[in-house]
């Protein structure tokens, strides 16, 4: 599972028993969150749907086999009460008693709360097929994405988009603004400033190098995670924006749906998942909208890959017949390395070559692919932007080619090992703040302070023929005030012997603390 | 074929084009260096188009179709075997003509051989004879545990390979054990034979009478070159003789041995066997099993005396019923029913289905493929042509090769067509009518 | 040689038999309806795709002198999986699509095939052949996956007695699903214990199961059914104290545990004679023929010979049904 899946489910484990029991009454949210469980956490509610009495704790132990059985028990069991779906009430786990309505009717299909998104009653004048709304998804989400690497192609993203994007930290506003700060950010604020393009061009922050390399799915969802935080800034109902969030996983691909029973929140969600390529509406307050693949497939768990433009998917969507599955084959992988660190990208898409311009060094582009070399400096420049090894690793592996699968492990190792290498290289510097003394006149200046310093321990580093010693921050205050203790000393030396009016001063001692 | 021939089960070798081994294999009669030399490439043509994909298709298919066309009529075949390898193991067998060596390529393939050949004669046993230095060793006695075969066969692995192999010595041995098997099972032996000589102690040909004296059958895999003694071997026992020409058709020769062999009607010695077919049970309290006589927990209980045994195949130690599991038995059942071959349906009578029967899996639709391309492919539709139902060609394989069953004849309704044909056979037998009166 | 490990995104295929052997469901002392029992098993299969988005099912109906697929039909395939079929809001919709084939597939089934009574004698529902379309199905899917991320499972769920006559077809099934790797669950709702079955169940490593109340059978089917590939790991599951490893005579399609055996072809026969009906290989007058008639004359004493016989000894049997009074009329000596 990916890290901001997991982050779904942290997410939704902290929240309050109340909202939980406001969310389990839509079937599709039991369902969606039914499908966020742990294989064992899913049979342990199959398994107790149906009993009445709550099961006793210590019979619910026979079920697992051995000690591997036991910890599945245990982790599954943790996650459960989290998410206040079960209880441990009096030695005996109960099962929340909306979540066991609710469930019970998703499995059924009884009750009347239309989770499952209310179908128009008329067909749509204006046709949509699933091939459109591939193509208008990706078309929306890779303008954001290509609004974050800076590449030309594209207008720049609504506003929505743009606050979104500072608030996340995906993007800054140009000052030196480092990887976790954005979270504080105020919306309004970062808004204006991306409104205000005299104030700098938005960059790109570490974390938004890493949000380029996961895949689709976690990249919308960490994207909607986002949302949620700010939902609650901006009043909305974080019951409502989560139920629909879940219902959208629950539609069809390519069928239109009624707008028309939405809360006045979902309604305005709509225009916001709109500007992501989440759903589709011909024209705002249409009647009707169509959720895109990334949409439909938020709860499903695996990453659905986008057909993004490459030309050899769009003739296989066209030729094959327009199977999911069949196009998620096709697109999966485009890479190939090789033992010699090359690399050859199959695909057009700008967007991708820009991701993979992150860490390859690109050498050569043809209609319909891309070949290149990792390097060391290649490796680096994409370390020093903040992206991990680890994160190179795991992009290349997700994205590579069908030939490259076959074999175990899917990449080489030599060059996977050697990336790591590199990493590991560059954490042999270790950076500590620290002063810099320098240009102490006297000799006995010099080590007078280097003696001093060396008492407290707060020396990193020292030259006796230069006269130069580096003080840790923390040293910084007592050797300063040593070292001015020295100068008015000699300050004082000097007006003495100003007042006896010596004619050779040539020798007038300078002392001078330089901090750096 | 290099890669073939690491694989065991068969049904996945077919990514592979076996063009230039399939043409070998037709011309068997030949030797190899008789035959016009051979380039795989020239085997394939290219269509109007230029694209060579159409013809592989059809190769390939014709491929897979080769291997199952086979005789469907049920004839005697002997399942209870009693079968001695014999495995040179003389100096000969370092050569590396066959790679990556004779003896490892042996090896490898007579693992798979054993594996195979248990799960297609269950109730059978094999020995294993080594010979060399003008000796013969048995490596593995008659059993019909696959493993201690396995193992016997690892020991041997890195052994020394040298001197000449002795092959009255390997014979007179395996004789001298077969000759105590019941009348019932059928007795055989398979020479793999690296070297063209053979130290003999006595006569050849005193034991090759013996041998047909005896009702034993040799078969000869022959790796360097056909030798007189050897063919004449065989000729003499009604065996099988080959000269293994590559990697791929040594296998094919190996595994040509697997199948029950059918049994000759002079030499009728076959019986009816009383059996019994015990039930398996958990004890909540041990109690003495009636062959070690140790505590247990469980066994399977004797339809006749009620004793408890521990381990099946066996005879019972009380009443001596020999006691099977009768799924082990039923395991070879295919043999005695095959299904029907298929018949491939013409491109221009495919366009009564669209789907395969078993699997749902669409057929290519005749309206849409150019009558040039259905020159050069096939419709990919197969037809029973008992049931009249259409299947594609990886069920067609499937159905032959590993299902047995015909699922378009099992599951009509049984008043119109008759009986399935697994039942026809014993449906023409008076005593079938007394089950259906009852 | 294929990877047997499962993992926890392993995708499951699940098979479901469905007997709908209207002679055994409408009969009088059935303890559960088939349209009661219907909604039970819909739930399952729902329950079953609710598990992962990827999860596929397969649902074929065994009727008697008939076997077809219910889900995924062939006119789904040709429509592409998009059916027309109502939406409602209240539904997941991949739930429906499967709950409404299978309802209109069984409704069909039981309208278009009112077996005669003549057909209920000559056996009972198709198991084999469903087994057999199942196999199929389970073969190219998982060519089509070729990943081994399909891990598929098949579940009969029966209350026919054993048909006799499918004995070999049933074998040769197992012997199929054994080579890939596929369990067999059987769940024999009520009635006698299926042998040939539970045979499957014991050689495929699959689950036996024979609920005590069959009104419960959601219950079971959840608990025992369920668990995917991965889960059975690590969950105690329903195991077989006792199997019975009987085979059917191929003479009288009897179920015997004492039979003659061919030594040529290896057929079961219940009692001697002079020639085999399988591979007409004739029989030497030997010493163990003796041997045989003694013994025979044995086991006829608590066998008995003719059908013709009452059972009044059957502790449940339905007393129209021939096959399963058959079935009940052997016994173990013990008995």
């Amino acid at each position: 599972m990916s890290k901001f899946q997991t982050s779904i489910h942290e997410y939704l484990e902290t929240l309050p028993l109340q909202t939980f029991n406001r969310l389990y009454q839509k079937p599709a949210t039991c369902l969606a969150v039914f499908r966020l469980l742990p294989p064992l956490g899913k049979q342990i509610i199959m398994s107790s749907l149906y009993v009445d009495p709550p099961i006793a704790v210590s019979d619910m132990k026979l079920w697992f086999k051995g000690s591997a059985g036991e910890i599945k028990h245990t982790e599954a069991m943790q996650r459960l009460k989290a998410l206040h779906i079960f209880e441990e009430v009096r030695g005996k786990y109960a099962m929340n008693a909306t979540f066991l309505e609710q469930f019970r009717n998703a499995l059924t299909g009884g009750g009347n709360s239309q989770s499952f998104g209310l179908a128009t009653s008329t067909p749509d004048k204006y046709h949509v097929d699933i091939h459109f709304l591939d193509d208008y998804a990706t078309k929306q989400w890779e303008a954001i994405l290509h609004f974050m690497v800076g590449t030309t192609e594209g207008r720049p993203p609504c506003k929505g988009v743009l606050n979104l994007l500072g608030r996340s930290g995906l993007m800054t506003g140009g000052a030196d603004n480092g990887g976790g700060g954005g979270d504080q950010m105020d919306a309004r604020d970062f808004a204006s400033q991306m409104a205000r393009q005299d104030f700098g061009v938005p960059k790109i922050t570490h974390k938004g190098f890493q949000f380029l390399l996961q895949d689709i799915n976690t990249q919308v969802w960490a994207f909607l995670l986002q949302y949620l935080n700010m939902a609650e800034s901006l009043n909305m109902d974080l019951v409502e924006v989560l139920t629909f969030f879940f219902q959208l996983g629950s539609l069809e691909l390519g069928k239109d749906y009624s707008s028309e029973n939405l809360t006045p929140t979902q309604t305005h969600l709509l225009e916001d998942l709109k500007a992501y390529g989440i759903v589709y509406q011909r024209k705002r307050g249409s009647r009707r909208y169509y959720p895109t693949r990334l949409a439909t497939t938020l709860t499903s768990g695996t990453p659905v890959m986008l057909g993004s433009h490459t030309n050899a998917t769009k003739i296989a969507a066209a030729a094959a017949a327009k199977k999911a599955e069949e196009e998620e084959e096709d697109d999966h992988g485009f890479i190939v390395l090789e033992t010699n660190y090359r690399i050859y990208a199959y695909t057009d898409s700008p967007l991708q070559i820009a991701v993979l311009n992150l860490f390859v060094h690109l050498r050569d582009r043809f209609p319909n692919m891309v070949t290149g070399v990792v390097t060391r400096d290649s490796i680096r420049r994409a370390l020093s932007k903040g992206i991990t090894a680890d994160q190179i690793i795991t992009y290349l592996t997700a994205h590579a080619h069908a030939q490259m699968r076959k074999h175990s492990p899917i990449l080489p190792l030599t060059v996977v090992d050697q990336i790591r290498l590199w990493e590991i290289e560059k954490n042999r510097l270790r950076p500590v703040p620290s002063w810099l003394y320098s240009q102490f006149s006297r000799q006995q200046d010099f080590e007078s302070t280097l003696e001093y310093a060396s008492e407290l321990d707060v020396v990193l580093w020292s030259n006796q023929k230069r006269r130069m010693l580096c003080i840790t921050a923390e040293g910084h205050t007592a050797v300063g005030a040593y070292v001015r203790k020295l100068i008015s000393r000699h300050k004082e030396l000097q007006a003495q012997q100003a007042q006896q009016s010596s004619p050779h001063t040539h020798h007038s001692p300078h002392v001078s603390s330089v901090a750096s | 074929m290099a890669t073939n021939g690491r694989r065991n089960v068969p049904e996945d070798d077919e990514d592979f084009i076996d063009v230039d081994d399939s043409s070998l294999q037709t011309n068997q009669a030949n030797y190899a260096w008789e035959e016009e030399y051979k380039r795989s490439w020239d085997v394939l043509q290219e269509d109007e188009h230029g694209s060579l994909a159409g013809v592989v298709n059809s190769l390939q298919q014709a491929a897979k179709r080769k291997r199952l066309l086979r005789d469907t009529d049920p004839i005697q075949r002997g399942i209870i075997r009693h079968l001695f390898i014999v495995i040179d193991l003389s100096g000969a067998m370092q050569e590396k003509d066959l790679r990556p060596s004779r003896l490892s390529l042996t090896f490898t393939y007579l693992e798979a051989f054993i594996a195979e050949f248990f799960d297609q004669n269950p109730i059978s046993q094999i020995g294993l004879i080594g010979t060399k230095d003008g000796l013969a060793e048995k490596l593995s006695d008659l059993s019909g545990n696959p493993t201690d075969h396995i193992r016997a066969l690892k020991l041997k692995k890195f052994q020394e390979l040298n001197g000449e192999p002795s092959l009255q010595n390997a014979l007179e041995l395996a004789r001298s054990s077969l000759i105590h098997v019941p009348a019932h099972g059928s007795r055989e032996i398979l020479v793999i034979m690296g070297s063209l000589t053979t130290t003999d102690p006595g006569n050849i040909h005193d034991t090759i009478a013996q041998l047909v004296k005896d009702n034993i059958r040799a078969s000869v895999i022959a790796l360097a070159a056909e030798v007189q003694v050897l063919k004449f071997l065989t000729l003499q026992t009604k065996g099988t003789f080959g000269v293994a020409m590559n990697e791929g058709h040594y296998r094919d020769l190996l595994f040509e041995v697997i199948p029950p062999t059918a049994v000759t009607t002079t030499k009728a010695a076959s019986n009816l066997v009383q059996m019994g077919f015990p039930s398996r049970s958990n004890e909540s309290a041990a109690t003495l099993c009636a062959c070690h006589n140790r505590l247990t927990l469980g066994g399977y209980i004797c339809p006749r005396c009620n004793s408890k045994l521990c381990d099946i195949p066996t005879e019972c130690d009380i009443c001596t019923l020999t006691l099977v599991s009768s799924p082990l038995l039923a395991r070879s059942y295919h043999h005695l029913f095959p299904v029907e071959n298929f018949v491939e349906v013409a491109w221009k009578d495919a366009t009564s289905t669209t789907a395969c029967f078993s699997c749902q899996k669409s057929f290519p639709n005749p309206h849409k493929i150019s009558p040039q391309l259905q020159a050069t492919t096939d419709a990919g539709r197969y037809q029973c042509k008992l049931c009249d139902k259409t299947f594609c060609a990886d069920c067609d394989l499937f159905i032959h090769d590993v299902l047995h069953n015909c699922p378009g004849c099992l599951s009509r309704p049984r008043k119109q067509g008759g009986m399935t044909p697994s039942l026809t056979q014993a449906a023409r037998l008076p005593s079938s009518k007394l089950g259906k009166t009852s | 040689m294929k990877d047997h490990s499962t993992t926890e995104d392993d995708s499951n295929l699940l098979v479901i038999v469905i007997d709908t052997n209207p002679f055994e469901w409408e009969h009088s002392s059935a303890p559960i309806k088939l349209n009661d029992a219907l909604q039970h098993i819909l739930t399952f299969m729902n329950a079953h795709l609710a598990g992962r988005h990827d999860n596929k099912l397969a649902v074929i109906a065994s009727h008697v002198g008939v076997s077809q697929f219910l889900y995924p039909t062939l006119n789904d395939h040709i429509l592409g999986s998009t059916q027309q079929t109502e939406k409602d809001a209240n539904v997941y919709q991949n739930f429906k699509v499967v709950n409404d084939a299978v309802l209109s597939g069984i409704r069909g089934l039981l309208e278009d095939h009112r077996p005669t009574l003549e057909e209920k004698d000559l056996g009972s529902s198709k198991i084999a052949a469903s087994l057999s379309l199942g196999l199929c199905y389970i073969n190219q899917a998982l060519k089509l996956d070729g990943m081994g991320h399909v891990k598929p499972r098949i579940l009969v769920l029966t209350v026919s007695p054993d048909s006799s006559s499918d004995y070999i077809p049933i074998m040769n099934c197992i012997f199929s699903a054994q080579k890939a790797n596929i369990p067999i669950d059987v769940c024999k709702i009520w009635g006698e214990d299926a042998v040939f079955l539970q045979q499957a169940a014991h050689i495929t490593e699959g689950i036996y199961m024979r609920p005590s109340d069959p009104a419960g059978l959601l219950q079971v089917l959840m608990f025992s059914f369920l668990p995917d590939m991965f889960s059975r790991n690590y969950l105690y599951l329903p195991g077989q104290d006792q199997v019975d490893f009987r085979a059917a005579c191929f003479c009288h399609k009897k179920i015997v545990d004492i039979g003659y055996v061919c030594s040529v072809c290896l057929s079961i026969f219940c009692s001697f004679s002079p020639v085999c009906s399988t591979c007409r290989t004739k029989f030497a007058f030997q010493p163990l023929l003796s041997q045989a008639r003694r013994l025979g004359a044995r086991t006829a004493a608590s066998n008995p010979g003719s059908p013709k016989t009452s059972t009044p000894g059957t502790p449940v049997g339905t007393p129209t049904n021939l096959t399963s009074s058959a079935t009940m009329a052997i016994s173990t000596p013990s008995q």
